[in-house]
């Protein structure tokens, strides 16, 4: 349960409309007008420092944590330094957009207008990117097979080694870092590198000094500070104590669990300041947090006051969101701003890692129910039943939290890249599902998606002709998914550069090994750890198109190409086309049933996928290497391909997760969809990928129902799936299911005695199983 | 959806469906093999496609997308091999004990993580005992946990073999009075009963299961009696499985009559008093079974 205070809290991050906020957008410009001249890392530097000297900070009238990316929470940091054109564009869409909305003032529409717009037009990340993209590149864009991420805004995905500064402080980070400037005297970046954490200090002094103010009833000096005055000792007293944890923590290593999750906030709201990007993610939070929960427990804090203390931090995870255009709002739907938080796993030993904080950091779910932090489990043989169960239990809740990882497939997957088994080891989570080594990675995670379903679409209207076999036809797709491949990876690295050149993090880099010692920004290949992430996306969509093709044209003789090409390209709407595209959806096997011959075609197009990627290298001197996820842009990549063979018709979305297989064609249950997914060369897709599992809220009741989950979980385990989150239906789902049952095949409820398809049941008890559902999600 | 030929060593028989993840039918994770064909005609039956020993034609209206012309609601005309969504189906399919054993044996993982296994069902799936105790027989050597359900109410041909081959038995107790389950069912509890003391004396393990339907076995009296018999009898534990309308959609599809239509469904809290009463007896009780 919240308490009363962080109920407060939790109220008031909702209380009001979004608003889209230009003090940031401002303070760089007016900073960067000074800088003119200088080179880029201390340029970003410089504004940074300006920033965190000048925006408003702001402290209500219950929060125990300090630390405020925005004046109010949840509104939208525009970065037109990254890209000011999707801004302009965009001005009068914030408010009245489908996805990701923010309410902006005339009068600020008119300062981007007139006064950001004009400085940043010609001078941005997005410009550069843009003229260094070789033509070819654009041109695949246009053509919707893939477009690079992160060319209008920071780059993110990646965590920073906050342990080692909780652990030796930012004062001896600053020693540290300013020797070996002083030992270097022309490297810029250990120039800039100094000189963020000199503005880190100086922030966290700056909170220190307005809540001592406040704390003591006097009206703070500070010209951008909003702290409200304590209304009884008790907050006086609190606030007093806050100032000392700032005053602590601004150079001192942390003493206990408030030192290290005040410390903690602040180095995430200054890394926000500094890119202003999605998915920098907290990393084994259940790890490094330990030595500080033991000492507070040791001296004797309250585990009512442990809890309240944690809320406070879950719920500062969720004043942070993330603006995005709207066509990237609809890759990446609803905020997944990407404070991910893991527990669990293995140690550098390979021993099981969790401890008593795993448990309680997965159930402090249930005292918040909110999207953020994005929890994560890691899962290996060895994990204890209590974590598996508690983990089983949050899941029920419906919240889709925590999502699961695999250690018995992901610390392989990195080492065959390369990555010591330590290090392997210690991996986390950033944004969604992509996998990454905390304070040791610089992976451009989530820099492109590959549209695996445009290159089929391709290679079958580049060949009215048709092709000799079925080997030739699948040879095709394969030689279009190369020729395609070999453009992304140009548009990534020109994406990569466009970041060193006009865009380095040296607060970030500061805390990513090995950037101090190579006196090198992450983006210029500072990192230990340098690989590009590229998701292939399509494989469920892709199996059950070749494999409906191979039976229907090739094997039986049912239907000819030119036929299928037909139905194809007028979407199905000639006489007598929906019967085929009814038998091409129901009568041939699809992927996720745990039928062999259309699985494997799904692991040869993914694994394929992968061995071309592999093939090449980034800037940083890393290499590229495969996931398969989506998030939600199964959307948005299903409305740029056309109709296609597995009966999808055009525009028609992919299918979810990445692996997942497409929506209501898995129809053997969750253990046969579990089972597909296990062929794939899924040991191959160390970017990770993902695998939605729905369940009704009923399967998994009582405790005989968390013994399922634990025992699919276990399953999951064994059978070397990277990931698996699970949606618990509800019921608006039920009810489209009841309209549009073709849609949901594949959904399982319980009622009363035994596991039933939903839609081969009657409409009474279809009414009844939503009914009581209702009831059940109260 | 093509399937591949039920082709294989070992004797046959017909089945209508092979469910995975079942979660009620004996424990764990499970996956139950529905034989066709039943003697006996209990009026609530919620697998209606497994009364006849024969394949027959289903016809899901709701998915039928009209592909050929039925003038004046004429019936459907096509073969339900060519039917293109799947809404006419032909249930009952002739497989072997080996080809039948691998369709199962892939979800091992499941079933050894959960303490599942398989489940044969049905109909009444003693109507083939010959092939019921060597697809068993086959589970057993692959690995895999057996349960079977059944009424027990058929005469046993080999009870040591079936008892030897099948984990858990899942028997059903359903009209008590002998007369009047007879009259409605077909079921003889007398024949049940004795089959049930000869498997108990093999040292089988058994698991009552008490269907509690309105106006048929919900009466005090009825569950007293079954109650009382299976305590009696040496069975330490009985399901409760309250009244569900899950089957009402597939008399739909296969042109059957029904007769409790509209019967409201029971809740776990409406057969609360059943498993109470079951409890008094000395019975562990479940409602709906693990």
């Amino acid at each position: 349960m919240l308490t009363p205070r962080t109920q407060r809290i939790k109220d008031g991050l909702f209380a009001h409309p979004r608003q889209i906020s230009l003090e940031r957008a401002l303070l760089y410009r007016e900073s960067y007008l000074q800088t003119e001249g200088e080179p880029p890392v201390m340029r970003r530097a410089r504004a940074f420092a300006h920033l965190l000297e000048n925006h408003r900070i702001v402290l209500d009238g219950d929060d125990l944590l300090a630390g405020n990316r925005t004046p109010t929470p949840r509104a939208g940091v525009l970065s037109p330094e990254m890209s000011p054109y999707w801004i302009m564009d965009e001005l009068d869409q914030f408010p009245v957009r489908p996805q990701d909305t923010f309410e902006m003032s005339e009068q600020d529409k008119r300062t981007y207008r007139e006064v950001l717009y004009p400085f940043w037009a010609g001078r941005s990340l997005n410009d550069w990117y843009r003229a260094h993209r070789p033509a070819d590149v654009a041109d695949a864009e246009a053509e919707r097979v893939f477009a690079v991420a992160q060319t209008d805004k920071g780059q993110g995905h990646i965590i920073a080694d906050i342990p080692e500064v909780l652990d030796r402080g930012l004062g001896a980070l600053l020693a540290d870092v300013s020797a070996r400037r002083d030992a270097r005297p022309g490297n810029d970046f250990l120039r800039a590198s100094a000189l963020c954490v000199e503005a880190l200090i100086a922030y966290v002094r700056r909170y220190e000094a307005v809540v001592r103010a406040a704390a003591e009833g006097r009206a703070t000096e500070d010209a951008h500070a909003d702290v409200a005055l304590p209304s009884t000792p008790e907050r006086a007293a609190e606030l007093a104590r806050l100032a000392d944890v700032l005053a602590h923590v601004a150079t001192e290593p942390c003493r206990d669990l408030y030192d290290a999750l005040q410390l903690t906030w602040l180095v995430c709201v200054a890394l926000q300041h500094e890119s202003n990007a999605s998915s920098i993610s907290l990393g084994r939070m259940d790890q490094y947090l330990l030595p500080y929960w033991r000492a507070s427990v040791a001296a004797g804090t309250s585990e009512a006051e442990v809890r309240e203390l944690l809320q406070c931090f879950y719920l500062k995870t969720n004043t942070v969101v993330f603006v995005r255009s709207t066509e990237s709002a609809r890759f990446f739907a609803g905020f997944p701003t990407g404070y991910n938080l893991v527990v669990g796993g293995v140690d550098a030993k390979g021993d099981d890692a969790s401890n008593e904080l795993s448990e309680l950091l997965l159930d402090l779910q249930r005292d918040t129910r909110l999207p953020q932090p994005n929890l994560s489990v890691r899962l290996h043989a060895g994990t204890p039943d209590a974590l598996l169960h508690k983990a089983a239990e949050v899941v029920r809740l419906g919240d889709g939290l925590p999502q699961c990882f695999n250690d018995e497939v992901n610390v392989e997957s990195f080492v065959r890249r390369g990555v010591n088994l330590p290090d392997a080891r210690d991996y986390a989570v950033v944004g969604c599902v992509e996998l990454s080594i905390p304070g040791r990675m610089y992976g451009l995670h989530d820099i492109c998606m590959f549209n695996m379903m445009r290159c089929l679409e391709l290679a079958m209207t580049a060949h009215p002709e048709g092709f000799a076999s079925y080997e030739d036809l699948e040879a095709e797709v394969a030689r279009t998914i190369d020729h395609y491949v070999a453009l992304m990876v140009r548009g990534c690295n020109v994406c990569d550069e466009a970041h060193r050149e006009t865009s380095p993090t040296p607060l970030l880099s500061t805390l990513v090994h090995d950037s101090l010692e190579r006196g090198a920004d992450i983006t210029a290949g500072g990192a230990r750890y340098n690989p590009s992430g590229v998701q292939g996306v399509g494989t469920a969509n892709l199996a059950d198109s070749l494999y409906a093709v191979k039976k229907a044209v090739f094997e039986e003789g049912a239907l000819s190409w030119g036929e299928l090409l037909a139905m194809l390209a007028r979407d199905w709407s000639g006489p007598g086309d929906e019967v085929w595209r009814q038998r091409l959806v129901n009568r041939y096997a699809k992927y996720g049933n745990d039928v062999d011959e259309v699985d494997q075609i799904g692991r040869r197009f993914l694994a394929h996928y992968g061995q071309e990627v592999e093939k090449y290298e980034n800037p940083r001197g890393g290499h590229f290497q495969p996931g398969s996820y989506t998030v939600s842009a199964h959307i948005p990549l299903g409305a740029a391909v056309g109709a296609t063979p597995d009966g999808r018709r055009a525009g028609e979305q992919l299918a979810d997760g990445g692996l997942s297989p497409m929506v209501g064609r898995d129809k053997n249950g969750p253990t046969a969809s579990l089972l597909s997914v296990s062929k794939l060369e899924n040991v191959r897709d160390t970017n990770g990928s993902l695998l939605n599992v729905k369940f009704s809220p009923s399967t998994l009741e009582g405790e005989a129902g968390l013994a399922r989950l634990m025992a699919y979980l276990r399953s999951f385990c064994r059978l070397g799936i990277q990931h698996i989150q699970f949606n618990v239906v509800d019921r608006a789902t039920l009810i489209d299911a009841q309209e549009h049952p073709e849609d949901h095949r594949d959904l399982v409820v319980r009622v009363a005695g035994y596991s039933a398809m939903f839609v081969e049941l009657a409409r009474a008890i279809q009414d009844d199983i939503i009914n009581r559902t209702e009831h059940e999600l109260g | 959806m093509e399937t591949s030929p039920g082709q294989g060593a070992g004797p046959t028989a017909t089945v209508t469906n092979v469910q995975r993840f079942s979660l009620h039918d004996g424990g764990g994770i499970r996956t139950v093999v529905f034989l066709k064909g039943c003697p006996f005609r209990c009026p609530w039956c919620c697998n209606p496609e497994n009364l006849s020993p024969e394949p027959e034609v289903s016809l899901r209206e709701r998915l039928c997308i009209r592909c050929s012309p039925r003038p004046g609601g004429a019936p459907c005309a096509t073969a339900p091999e060519d039917c293109p969504t799947g809404a006419k189906e032909l249930l009952g399919r002739a497989r072997a004990v080996d080809d039948l054993v691998a369709e199962v044996a892939r979800d091992r993982a499941f079933f050894e993580e959960s303490g599942g296994g398989v489940t044969v069902s049905g109909g009444e799936c003693l109507l083939r005992q010959d092939f019921l105790c060597a697809f068993l027989e086959a589970c057993r050597a692959a690995g895999i946990p057996t349960a079977v359900e059944t009424t027990l109410a058929l005469p046993l041909a080999d009870p040591a073999r079936l008892v030897a081959a099948c984990d858990v038995l899942l028997v059903d107790f359903k009209i008590a009075d002998r007369a009047r389950s007879l009259a409605v069912t077909g079921i003889d509890p007398d024949v049940r009963d004795a089959n049930l003391r000869a498997v108990l004396a093999l040292g089988a393990r058994v698991v009552a299961r008490m269907p509690v339907i309105p106006g048929f076995t919900d009466d005090e009296a009825c569950v007293a009696a079954n109650a009382e018999r299976i305590a009696e009898l040496g069975v330490g534990r009985v399901d409760v499985l309250p009244f569900h309308q899950l089957g009402e959609g597939k008399y739909d599809s296969l042109g059957r009559a029904y007769d409790l239509r509209g019967v409201p469904q029971l809740s776990d809290a409406d057969v609360a008093g059943v498993v109470a009463r079951c409890e008094a007896a000395g019975l562990r009780a479940v409602a709906r079974g693990e």
